[in-house]
């Protein structure tokens, strides 16, 4: 976004204007999956008040939403659930693995709880147990970022 | 009917009221979260006065986790320029911050206050492997804060615990 | 302790242990009464393979009508006995030890590599005191202490219980670590205040109860918790030694014994223990090689496999084509090679031996390790060992030792033997005479009335109740001879036995196994005519007569007798494929390596000396381009459009070898068949006079002499000994040797450069010459009846050359 120094008009990419449109606006779904979703909860409540963000409208149907909050431990029976969610999801869509179990299967070592990198692609991994509301305001951030870049791999690039 | 108006007023009244006075919204990119004290946020490995690593590699904490997120290598330190007092030192320590649930066993069970979980907690990043945190992470020459890690602090904080008795325990 | 354990017949006594009434055998220890009736003695000082020592006093129990607490470690039960071991009085007293154990000790815990299998720790935890009530200071000791080439000490850890210093007494004989100072302020050190060189040291840092003892190769590598156990059998040498191979992130940490009374009887010797970090070092080959002129590339395993293939296949159609290998693989990889050879290559051209070994198993009168144990005369002869077979060694060290045990050593020289041993000093290719003279003097009863030595040895012979003869078969005259004497003895109700020390781990593995060009697996004759033996394999190889040898695990180059012979072959072959792990001298001189998979990165079965047929565990994985040598021979059969004749897989391969073994039933004392050998004609030694510089060289042995794994660790480097030559210092004043200085010796395959030492074990006219050292092989001298002659004169470098010569002069 540039201000030209003659006219009075602000000019930008389009893409750049679609990024920042995104950006401003994540809807989440509402993906509780376990104590991680109360931590998530939270993020709307005053005190947090993600609608700074344009980011405080959780929807109930996937095909409304833009972001999957997975937050929570996701057993090996939720794993078609989730994939089937995200596929109803419309394009662009993002998903943030919130917490130690949706990340990497935290403490739990068995066959039941799988990371959910393993079935969706994941944008932004939020670690903690569970991560504080501010610690996934912290992810919703990188995640503007990351499509504020137009992508994962600008933004790394960018970070590296 | 006069009972709806009244609660729409009484409504309205304590909107009015919330509206003049400070807003509870934190705005947190500009300004920080307060934690409590003794929050548990991501780990650093800390130095002593004179430079030298407090890690001597004895892997307590790999063993006290619970999510086995700690990897500790130790190693035998050079005599003529020791990386940590005493024989041993850890060679390599890596924390998988996204397996670490910041129980904080660690910390209790690091004989030598060298691992300690600060209030920091803003790490969240794009890839799992940035998310694994080596010494070259971990290891700060400036505490991020200096709080029950130490000794000494430890006990002024927890006013209940005494001091061992001196000569120590077998 | 197993040296006055009870023996069976003993009297029964009746005693009761913590309210269990048992029977046990009178003389019984009270500790070990005590592990029988179910409960556990803290111990620190004492160990059951050695005498009590009751010197740490953790062990007191409660004995009914007996005023004060006794230690069990050294009290024997008696008839009536009633013991508490948890009583109040117990508990008392074993916390008051511990507290005096623990004052002095600087409980660096958090560091010490005992730290999580320390019984200090244990005991603490479960009998001690939780706090210490010492205000002054802990006395201060020396910490890393560097004890040897193994071994760095802490003193300060140290509780004084003697575990090490008594082994290295009783156990090892050899009196070198030693208790100094007294008091409070003893310490560990050595007598002569050297560093402690023992081929068992190893073995301390395992009894030690604390960390004082700790090993280099594992010092701070990890802690006990962190690793991961596999059962495994040591392969390094023929006695085929259990131990733990401990890894941690799939990298091999520490080796650990496994107790099996029956072979090692719980201790492994330094080269086992410590062989394995060569593994990770950059001259392990982990790719596939092939030759690109003088040099060898890395190339993929489908490319070296097709060019085998190409290679191996025309050869084979002609009949010219051998294989040579086997005694350093498994039982099953044994196996496949010789199907390799007979089913995909069509030939009898296979040999093992590629060391002076001929022969791994007794054709009858085969013994078993433990019957050292009860020996009343040991016969030693062509083998050594002290440096071959160390553990085997330790046995009959002890039989002598507290057995009385007589050990006799016939050989062309006097080898230091830790132990009191009557030598007898025989040029080799007399000692089949010797036997023949010694069945024929005790058949026909000149014993009592004979005079001379070999009337003596008679005697001794026909006095002793069990004879065991220890050798390592590489002349078949002697051996033959060796057993018409065993015959002719157990004709007179002796009880007699043989041990065969091999020179490769597997040597009887493969034999049975069927890699000899005469005898399939089993020892069943193979079909068709007898193959090539490797001596004949590389004399044709020399002439020409060979298109392509195939060799795995095997180093002919260096270890073969006839070295000058070896090299030729292996030069002028058109085709050398070799199977290897580092690259020796055999593989720098071959158009394809195949790197392979060590003992740790496989499994199967290695068969020892006895006969016993062990199996070993995967401890690791190997590198990704590396497979086992099944695999390999499997991986070239399927390239030769074989893939049905050999298996990649260990338990197919066992199931082949046992049905072939099965079909070649034969009954307990029959005469096993004998593998084919080269005819060779004995050494003619030279005659020496006052001027003469030529001398016979006779190779000696030496534990971590070898050019494969060995001479590429850096844990066994330390002790790796720098190539010498011994001559009588009758010889040296002669001929002017100094001691120290370097010298060339010069023989009909090349020279070699040695340190000159100075020693009467040699005989006059002789020089005992480090055999198997890569950088000086001794085998450029010899010829195939591994004796060779050689003229010494001073190494060209040397500056003080021409003052020298001047002296001889």
């Amino acid at each position: 976004m540039e201000m030209s120094p003659h006219q009075p008009f602000i000019t930008t990419k389009l893409d750049e204007f679609v990024r920042w449109a995104q950006a401003s606006a994540i809807w989440p779904m509402t993906m509780g999956l376990a104590c991680c979703a109360i931590e998530m909860m939270s993020i709307v409540s005053p005190r947090y008040d993600t609608s700074r963000f344009g980011a405080e409208v959780f929807r109930s149907s996937p095909r409304q939403s833009d972001l999957m909050i997975v937050s929570g431990r996701v057993a090996r029976k939720m794993l078609p659930v989730l994939r089937q969610l995200y596929d109803q999801m419309p394009d662009p869509k993002w998903v943030i693995s919130m917490g130690a179990c949706a990340s990497t299967g935290g403490i739990f070592d068995n066959y039941a709880v799988t990371p959910v990198d393993t079935i969706l692609p994941v944008d932004v991994y939020v670690p903690g147990c569970p991560p504080s509301p501010d610690a996934l305001i912290y992810s919703l951030m990188q995640l503007r970022r990351e499509i504020e870049a137009g992508g994962k791999a600008n933004v790394l690039a960018r970070n590296a | 009917m006069l009972q709806a108006v009244g609660g729409i007023i009484a409504g309205m009244a304590t909107t009015l009221k919330y509206l003049f006075k400070k807003k509870s919204t934190i705005d947190y990119p500009r300004e920080p979260y307060p934690h409590p004290e003794r929050f548990r946020g991501v780990h650093e490995l800390r130095r002593y006065d004179d430079g030298m690593e407090r890690c001597i590699g004895c892997e307590l904490c790999a063993v006290a986790c619970p999510a086995n997120c700690i990897t500790v290598i130790g190693a035998e330190n050079d005599p003529q320029h020791p990386t940590a007092p005493g024989e041993r030192y850890g060679y390599r320590y890596e924390i998988d911050m996204l397996r670490c649930i910041f129980c904080g066993y660690c910390e209790e069970a690091c004989p030598t206050d060298a691992i300690v979980l600060t209030p920091r907690f803003d790490i969240a990043d794009y890839t799992r492997d940035r998310l694994i945190f080596g010494k070259d992470k971990l290891l700060v020459d400036d505490p991020f804060t200096q709080h029950l890690a130490n000794t000494e602090s430890a006990f002024k904080t927890e006013p209940g615990v005494a001091p061992p008795p001196s000569g120590g325990a077998p | 302790m197993s040296a006055d354990r009870p023996a069976a017949s003993r009297r029964m006594v009746n005693v009761v242990i913590d309210g269990s009434a048992l029977s046990v055998p009178e003389g019984t220890l009270v500790v070990e009464a005590a592990k029988l009736a179910g409960t556990s003695v803290p111990v620190y000082c004492y160990h059951p393979k050695m005498d009590p020592v009751g010197l740490c006093r953790i062990c007191l129990v409660e004995i009914e009508k007996t005023p004060k607490l006794q230690i069990a470690c050294a009290t024997r039960v008696t008839e009536g006995m009633v013991v508490h071991t948890s009583s109040e009085r117990v508990a008392q007293a074993r916390n008051g030890v511990l507290e005096f154990l623990l004052l002095n000790h600087p409980l660096d815990c958090p560091i010490c590599d005992k730290g999580g299998e320390c019984d200090l720790q244990d005991f603490t935890m479960s009998y001690g005191p939780g706090l210490s009530r010492l205000t002054e200071p802990k006395l201060h000791k020396p910490k890393r202490v560097d004890l040897g080439p193994t071994i760095v000490l802490d003193e300060e850890r140290c509780i004084l219980c003697r575990r090490c210093t008594r082994f290295d007494d009783e156990i090892a004989q050899e009196r070198n670590l030693v208790v100094i100072d007294r008091g409070h302020r003893s310490l560990i050190g050595t007598s002569d205040g050297g560093p402690y060189r023992s081929y068992f040291s190893g073995n301390t840092t395992e009894i030690c109860p604390v960390g004082a003892l700790t090993s280099k190769a594992y010092r701070f590598r990890a802690r006990p918790w962190d690793l991961t156990h596999a059962d495994s059998v040591c392969a390094q040498c023929s006695v085929g030694c259990n131990f733990r191979i401990d890894s941690r992130f799939g990298r091999i940490m520490r080796t650990f014994t496994r107790e099996n009374l029956e072979i090692d009887d719980g201790w492994i010797c330094d080269r086992g223990r410590y062989t394995f970090n060569y593994l990770y070092e950059p001259t392990r080959l982990r790719r596939p090689l092939m030759r690109r002129g003088d040099d060898l590339a890395e190339c993929s395993l489908d490319d070296a496999a097709a060019l085998c293939a190409e290679k191996l296949g025309p050869a084979a159609r002609a009949g010219r084509v051998g294989v040579i290998g086997g005694g350093r693989l498994s039982d099953e990889e044994a196996f496949a090679l010789q199907a390799f050879a007979r089913q995909v290559l069509g030939t009898n051209n296979i040999d093992y031996r590629v060391h002076l070994q001929k022969f791994a198993s007794p054709a009858r009168f085969g013994a078993r390790l433990i019957d050292i144990d009860d020996a009343s005369l040991v016969l030693m002869f062509g083998a050594y060992t002290p440096e071959q077979a160390p553990i085997l060694d330790l046995r009959l060290r002890r039989a002598v030792a507290r057995h009385h045990t007589q050990l006799m050593y016939i050989g062309p020289y006097r080898p230091h033997l830790p132990v009191e041993a009557q030598y007898v000093e025989y040029t080799p290719g007399a000692i089949a005479d010797l036997m023949m003279q010694l069945a024929d003097t005790v058949h026909q009863g000149r014993t009592e009335s004979g005079d001379g030595f070999v009337a003596d040895i008679a005697r001794r012979l026909a006095q002793a109740e069990k004879i065991i003869a220890v050798h390592n078969g590489r002349d078949p005259a002697s051996v033959s001879a060796l057993d018409r004497l065993l015959e002719t003895l157990a004709g007179y109700n002796h009880r007699v036995g043989v041990l065969v020390v091999g020179s490769q781990g597997n040597a009887r593995g493969a034999e049975a196994a069927g890699c000899v060009p005469n005898l399939g697996p089993g020892y069943a004759p193979c079909s068709g005519e007898a193959g090539m033996t490797t001596g004949e394999m590389l004399k044709a190889a020399a002439d020409g007569a060979l298109d392509a040898l195939f060799i795995a695990g095997a180093n002919p180059a260096l270890t073969f007798a006839d070295g000058a012979l070896a090299r030729r072959a292996l030069e002028n072959v058109p085709f050398l494929a070799v199977a290897e792990q580092v690259l020796t001298e055999t593989a720098a001189l071959a158009d394809i390596v195949f790197p392979t998979a060590s003992f740790a990165e496989k499994r199967g079965h290695v068969t020892n000396l006895e006969g016993r047929r062990q199996a070993f565990g995967q401890a690791v994985e190997p590198p990704v381009d590396v497979l086992s040598d099944a695999e390999i021979i499997a991986l070239v059969a399927r390239a030769m459009g074989h893939a049905e004749s050999v298996s990649p897989q260990p338990a197919a391969l066992l199931a082949g070898l046992v049905r072939a073994e099965s079909a070649a039933e034969r009954s307990v004392g029959d005469l096993l068949p004998r593998a084919k050998v080269d005819a060779v004609q004995p050494a003619a030694v030279e005659k020496v006079d006052a001027t003469h510089r030529t001398f016979t060289i006779i190779p000696v042995p030496h534990l971590y002499s070898g050019g494969g794994a060995v001479a590429h660790d850096p844990g066994t480097a330390p002790m790796r000994p720098r190539p010498y030559a011994i001559v009588n210092p009758e010889d040296a004043a002669r001929v002017g040797v100094v001691p120290g200085e370097r010298l060339t010796l010069s023989g009909s395959g090349g020279s070699i450069d040695v340190e000159a030492r100075v020693g009467p074990q040699a005989p006059v006219g002789v020089a005992l010459v480090l055999a198997d050292m890569p950088e000086a092989p001794a085998n450029k001298l010899l010829d195939a009846s591994g004796f060779g002659t050689a003229t010494i004169s001073k190494a060209a470098s040397v500056p003080e050359q021409r003052s020298l010569e001047r002296v001889s002069a």
